[in-house]
C-alpha cells in the first residue's frame, strides 16, 4: 500500500518555489503545480530573474516638503489649547464645587435639579397646553356649529336650495352680498360676487351652487366665502372639487362672538 | 508612565507613541511623524503618479487623523497597519474620484559610451519598472508597493487591506507575472540598446 502523501501547494506558495529551487530542482508534484501558472521553464527563470531584480531595486524615496509638519504641529497646539480650555474650565467648577460646605453643596445640587426639572417641565407643558386649547375650542366650535345647524333647519330659516342656483333664493330676509372666491388647481382665482343672497335670521346653511360650474369643478379648488358686511362669519371652509354639492354653514357674526365670550367664560371658571 | 526625556520618547513603539499623543504630547507626535512622513509621502507620491501637491496633502491629512483619533486607537493593535490601511483607503477614494491614472512617461537615456551601460541599464530598468507598474490593477500594484516601498510583510499587508495572506501573495505573483510580459519589451529594447552602445 502507497503510504506517501503527495504534498499540495496552493498557489501563493509559488512565491518561494521561484526563488528557492531552480527549475531542474523542483520535484515532480512541484514542477506539475507551477506549470499550472507558469508556461515554460523559461518563464520560470525570468520570472526569478526578475523578482531578484525588483527586491535590489531601490525605491524612490522622498521626504515630504517642510511646511507639512509646520501645518500639522499648528494645528495640534490649536486643538489642543481649545481641547485644554474647557479642561481648565471643568477643573474650576470643580475646584469652586469641591471649596464649598456640605450644606452648600446639597443646596446647589437641590437647585440644580429643580432648575433642570423646572425647565424639562415648562419645555413639555407649554406645547401641550395649546394644543389642548386648540383641541378644545375646536371641538366647541363644532358643537356649536351643529347646534345652530340642528336650530336653523327646525326654524324653517335653512336656506334649502339643494339643486336650486343662488340667483333662485327668494327668502323674504334683508339681502346680504358675498363674494365667492374659487381657487383652481392652476392658482387662477375665479371670483363671483353673489348678490341677493338672503341673510338667515337665525344661523343658517346655505348650499351654493354657482351658475359657472364648469369652473368650480376643478379639482383641487379651494372656496372661500367671504361676507361684504361682516354680517355672515364662515365656520366652515370647503375644499373639494365638487362643492357645489357642499353645504356652507354660515353663521351671524354677532350671535357667534357672543358664543365664544360664553365659552372663555366657561374656561375661566374651569 | 511618565516619559519626560525625549530619548525615553524615541525608543517607545508606535502604539505607546499614539497613547502619548492622545495626552497631547507633542514631542511624541513629533516621533512618529519623523518616522512615517517619508514612507507615507513617498508611498502617495508613487500610488498617485508623483502629484507632489496632492501627497503633500494627503500627507497632511492622514496625520491629522492619527493625532485627532488617537484617543480611540486600540493599542493592542499595530499602528503600522492601521496607519497604511487609511493610507490605502485615501488612495482607493482618489481613484474613484480621479478615475485617471496619468502614464509615466518611459524616458531611455541614451549614451554612447562603454562604460555607462551598467547605469544605462539601471536606468533603463528602474524607467521601464515604472511605467510597468503603472500599468498595473490597483489591487495589485497596492499589494507590490506595499512590499518592496513600504516593506510591510505579507501579513501586514494583509491587515492592512482586510484581505486574507493567501490573496496577498497571490496578488503578488499575478503581479509579478504582468510585470515580466511588459518587461518583455524592455528587455527586447534594452538589447538593441547595448548592441548600438557597443557597436
Amino acid at each position: 500500500m502507497n503510504t506517501k502523501t503527495n504534498p499540495t501547494y496552493q498557489p501563493n506558495d509559488i512565491e518561494v518555489l521561484i526563488k528557492n529551487k531552480s527549475f531542474s530542482e523542483l520535484l515532480p508534484d512541484e514542477k506539475e503545480f507551477v506549470l499550472q501558472h507558469i508556461s515554460s521553464e523559461e518563464e520560470f527563470n525570468q520570472l526569478k530573474q526578475l523578482w531578484f531584480s525588483i527586491e535590489s531595486e531601490e525605491m524612490d524615496m522622498q521626504d515630504p516638503p517642510k511646511h507639512i509638519w509646520k501645518n500639522l504641529r499648528n494645528q495640534f497646539k490649536k486643538e489642543k489649547q481649545e481641547k485644554n480650555a474647557f479642561t481648565i474650565w471643568l477643573n474650576s467648577v470643580r475646584t469652586w464645587w469641591m471649596n464649598l460646605n456640605t450644606f452648600g453643596q446639597m443646596s446647589l445640587a437641590m437647585a440644580s435639579v429643580a432648575l433642570i426639572l423646572s425647565g424639562v417641565w415648562l419645555t413639555f407643558q407649554q406645547p401641550n397646553d395649546s394644543v389642548l386649547a386648540a383641541e378644545t375650542t375646536r371641538e366647541e366650535l363644532k358643537s356649536f356649529s351643529d347646534t345652530a345647524q340642528s336650530e336653523a333647519n327646525s326654524n324653517q330659516n335653512t336656506l334649502e336650495m339643494k339643486e336650486r342656483p343662488l340667483a333662485e333664493l327668494n327668502l323674504n330676509e334683508p339681502p346680504v352680498n358675498a363674494i365667492i372666491e374659487v381657487e383652481n388647481a392652476d392658482n387662477r382665482h375665479d371670483v363671483e360676487a353673489v348678490q341677493d343672497v338672503p341673510y338667515p335670521e337665525n344661523d343658517g346653511v346655505i348650499q351654493i351652487k354657482s351658475e359657472s360650474n364648469s369652473n368650480l369643478n376643478q379639482a383641487p379648488a379651494m372656496l372661500n366665502v367671504t361676507p361684504s358686511d361682516d354680517n355672515f362669519i364662515q365656520t366652515e371652509s370647503i375644499e373639494s372639487k365638487t362643492f357645489s354639492e357642499k353645504e356652507i354653514l354660515l353663521t351671524p357674526a354677532d350671535s357667534l362672538k357672543k358664543k365664544q365670550e360664553e365659552l372663555k367664560k366657561k374656561k375661566k371658571k374651569k | 508612565m511618565i516619559f519626560s526625556k525625549s530619548k525615553d520618547i524615541e525608543s517607545l513603539t508606535d502604539e505607546q507613541l499614539m497613547q502619548l499623543i492622545a495626552q497631547g504630547n507633542e514631542r511624541a507626535f513629533e516621533v512618529l511623524y519623523s518616522r512615517y512622513s517619508r514612507l507615507i509621502y513617498s508611498y502617495f507620491l508613487r500610488m498617485l503618479k508623483k502629484d507632489k501637491e496632492l501627497a503633500s496633502d494627503f500627507t497632511q491629512e492622514i496625520f491629522t487623523k492619527v493625532y485627532r483619533n488617537a484617543q480611540n486607537f486600540d493599542s493592542n493593535k499595530s499602528f503600522k497597519t492601521w496607519i497604511y490601511s487609511i493610507a490605502n483607503n485615501q488612495c482607493k477614494n482618489e481613484y474613484a474620484k480621479m478615475k485617471v491614472r496619468s502614464e509615466a512617461i518611459l524616458d531611455i537615456p541614451i549614451s554612447t559610451t562603454e562604460d555607462r551601460i551598467a547605469q544605462v541599464d539601471k536606468k533603463t530598468f528602474h524607467s521601464a519598472l515604472q511605467k510597468a507598474l503603472s500599468e498595473l490593477d490597483e489591487p495589485k500594484r497596492t499589494v507590490f508597493e506595499m512590499r518592496y516601498l513600504l516593506e510591510l510583510s505579507n501579513s501586514e499587508i494583509a491587515e492592512s487591506l482586510g484581505i486574507s495572506e493567501g490573496t496577498v501573495k497571490s496578488r503578488l505573483f499575478y503581479a509579478i507575472k504582468e510585470l515580466n510580459l511588459q518587461l518583455a519589451n524592455y528587455k527586447e529594447l534594452l538589447t538593441v540598446l547595448l548592441i548600438l552602445i557597443l557597436s
